[in-house]
């Protein structure tokens, strides 16, 4: 597991490297991001509770936001 | 701990002295942008319907030029819409606005004017070659371009609490007397 | 210079109000308008075989002030029933523990894990967050939460700046948050290591006020049952997360964040126990927990999302560590197809993995030396868990929506090398827990 991560984030920094220059789109380019679905928090009521549920029951918390669960279930 | 609690409040003190920074800033009357010459900056071709008789902008020489880039699912362009109705009703004879569309379906933008109808012109430019020559940088973009063909004046995205300002500066360049 | 915030829009400045760190994500494509209040309501049934079941409501009401300026609220109620390991191993013969309260208490059938059913709580919580334009390509969110239980508050405000750059297709975000969490146990604070008294009376099932356990009238019976122990314990917890957002090309958004969280005070839970045996592993005491007063995590999350023609891909990877030793590994799926224009189908898959803490042990060995800190927490454990789900949602005519989606998710805690002596080695320390979830939403 410990070489995974560590392939993915030479991966993911290799990614940003090549493709800094040409990253992006032109301002008008935006309609398939502009869709609901696509937000990076779409269904941010089923986000926010998967996070209380897994708060509650696993070590980890946080990541996508905050980590605090503001329950005394942990 | 402590130093972590008054880390997070220094923190707090300059989000809010930084926003009042910036909505000063905000407030500021929107600048005259470089001018760019009318013609070499585009001559585009009226491609679809939508009731115009303008092939080229230089035809609209003598008016005051609105031009607006828009997209149905930008979610500003849809307050824009209802006020450029009103200034095109309110400034028929001095005024004409070109909402230039840069859906990739057209399809799209005929179903948002289908619930948010204008009264004005509409022109499609799905490849967005002319969003490209006017350096659009954000959805919606507008320019205003004054009776002898300069762009005097850009703004980009639309709100609401600006609609004064944007109809002023309009209104500045209909009374301008063309020193050509 | 004028030139102003483009096209932002209520899904990207929520994203700041869930404290989601989070900037260019364009329009909403929905009708949503100015000055109309958009609500997305869930209600959430989680259940676990012959453990915990939990029945969650939540309101979320959302309003776009004009330009941008947008409010969001959020109500969650939760009740919970049910049983929860405490970390106490079984045995081959019946045992008895008491309460948290003091009063009364419980036996557990030989070979059963020990299980307290005391459990019944109610949570309600509230969020407020205000998010807006700070600039042409800033934006700022501030926003507060409190949440109250029988036995716990939370209160937490946070703070966070999104900056745009290169068209807004890269967003640089800061967020700070800080929690002050108080905890008032049920029968007061016990000691760390501290012994359990056994109940007096043995018999079945014994409670004298079982029932009044976890009630609101019930302080003044705690302070009698543990006179000599301490009351309301707290915890401060500071957040910070920095994010980076990227648009890649038409079809995909990249988000990776870095999150360090520092916890400070009180992070024992008062319930649980851990139990001394002998090298027949025959349980001679029950300890309460002890964990460390203090716990820094870090922690980096990758999400890519990708737009297909008919549908979404999203994949999340988060790689999550702390000084409890504790490092965890996520990785998370979801795949829309969008069935007609209106309606799709979404399965959903999730891979969890976590080390076990320094100071977590299934058990003390009662002739080696006592530890400063020791759980035996299972969820402090190793573990394995993994999660699948499926979600149906429709669009219907008058702009609304709903959606439904039913999840199944599994723990399987794991033996992180002990020994396990005597009658030990034929008990189940570490059973797997079975979770089964149903969901409704409703959006109008």
């Amino acid at each position: 597991m410990k070489k995974i991560n560590k392939l993915l984030c030479i991966g993911l920094l290799a990614s940003q490297a090549i493709g800094c220059a040409s990253l992006g789109v032109q301002p008008w380019e935006r309609d398939l991001l502009a869709k609901e679905e696509m937000a990076l928090n779409a269904e941010g009521v089923d986000l926010g509770l998967d996070d209380h549920i897994y708060f509650s029951k696993e070590a980890t918390s946080g990541g996508r936001a905050f980590a605090g669960g503001g329950c005394g279930c942990n | 701990m402590y130093l972590l609690r008054s880390l997070f409040l220094s923190f707090l003190v300059c989000l809010f002295g930084f926003s009042f920074q910036q909505m000063a800033h905000a407030k500021t009357v929107d600048y005259p942008a470089p001018s760019i010459n009318f013609k070499s900056a585009f001559s585009f071709t009226n491609q679809t319907t939508q009731a115009t008789d303008i092939t080229q902008l230089s035809q609209l020489r003598g008016k005051v030029v609105y031009v607006d880039f828009w997209a149905s699912w930008c979610v500003p362009c849809r307050r824009s819409f209802p006020w450029m109705n009103q200034m095109q009703a309110k400034y028929a004879d001095d005024l004409v606005i070109l909402a230039i569309n840069l859906d990739q379906d057209p399809k799209l933008a005929e179903a948002f004017l289908a619930k948010l109808p204008a009264n004005f012109h509409i022109e499609y430019n799905p490849s967005g070659d002319i969003a490209k020559a006017y350096d659009v940088i954000g959805m919606p973009s507008s320019y205003v371009i004054d009776k002898t063909g300069q762009v005097r004046l850009t703004h980009v995205g639309f709100f609401k609490a600006k609609q004064t300002q944007y109809e002023q500066s309009i209104v500045a360049l209909i009374n301008e007397v063309p020193s050509l | 210079m004028q030139l102003d915030n483009s096209s932002t829009n209520i899904a990207a400045s929520l994203a700041l109000a869930t404290c989601t760190l989070l900037g260019s994500t364009p329009a909403l494509a929905n009708e949503s308008v100015d000055n109309e209040w958009r609500f997305d309501t869930a209600i959430l049934y989680y259940g676990e075989t012959d453990r915990v079941s939990l029945v969650e409501g939540v309101i979320s009401a959302t309003k776009d002030f004009g330009d941008d300026h947008i409010f969001n609220g959020k109500l969650t109620y939760d009740g919970l029933t049910g049983a929860s390991a405490t970390g106490a191993v079984p045995q081959d013969t019946v045992q008895t523990f008491s309460r948290p309260s003091g009063h009364g208490g419980y036996a557990v059938a030989a070979g059963e894990l020990p299980l307290d059913d005391t459990f019944r709580d109610s949570r309600v919580q509230l969020n407020a967050q205000w998010t807006q334009p700070l600039g042409d390509n800033l934006r700022g969110s501030a926003g507060v939460h409190a949440s109250k239980e029988y036995d716990y508050l939370s209160l937490g405000m946070n703070g966070s700046l999104a900056q745009d750059f290169d068209q807004k297709n890269t967003t640089l975000s800061l967020g700070l948050s800080y929690q002050f969490d108080q905890i008032d146990p049920v029968g007061g604070t016990p000691e760390r290591l501290g012994i359990m008294p056994i109940p007096t009376y043995i018999g079945d099932d014994y409670d004298d006020d079982h029932d009044d356990d976890y009630d609101d009238d019930h302080d003044d019976d705690h302070d009698n049952a543990y006179p000599d122990r301490n009351g309301t314990q707290n915890k401060d917890t500071v957040d910070v997360l920095l994010g980076l957002t990227q648009i890649i090309n038409r079809r995909t958004i990249m988000q990776l964040n870095y999150g360090v969280s520092v916890s400070d005070g009180y992070l024992n839970d008062p319930y649980k126990l851990v139990s001394v045996v002998n090298d027949l592993g025959q349980t001679q005491q029950t300890l309460f927990e002890s964990r460390p007063d203090q716990r820094t995590k870090h922690n980096v999350y990758w999400q890519t999302k990708y737009a297909m023609d008919s549908g979404v891909f999203d994949i999340s990877y988060r790689y999550a560590t702390d000084d409890w030793d504790i490092t965890s590994h996520t990785l998370e799926s979801r795949l829309r197809f969008n069935i007609t224009d209106n309606s799709y189908l979404q399965p959903h898959i999730r891979i969890y993995q976590q080390t076990a803490a320094e100071f977590y042990q299934p058990f003390i060995l009662d002739d080696s030396p006592l530890p400063t800190f020791a759980s035996a927490d299972y969820r402090l454990g190793e573990m394995d868990a993994y999660t699948v789900g499926l979600k149906y949602g429709q669009q219907l005519d008058n702009g609304d929506a709903w959606a439904v989606r039913m999840e199944y998710y599994q723990q399987n805690p794991k033996n992180a090398g002990f020994d396990e002596p005597g009658q030990l080695a034929d008990l189940d320390l570490y059973p797997s827990v079975k979770a089964m979830m149903v969901q409704f939403n409703y959006q109008f």
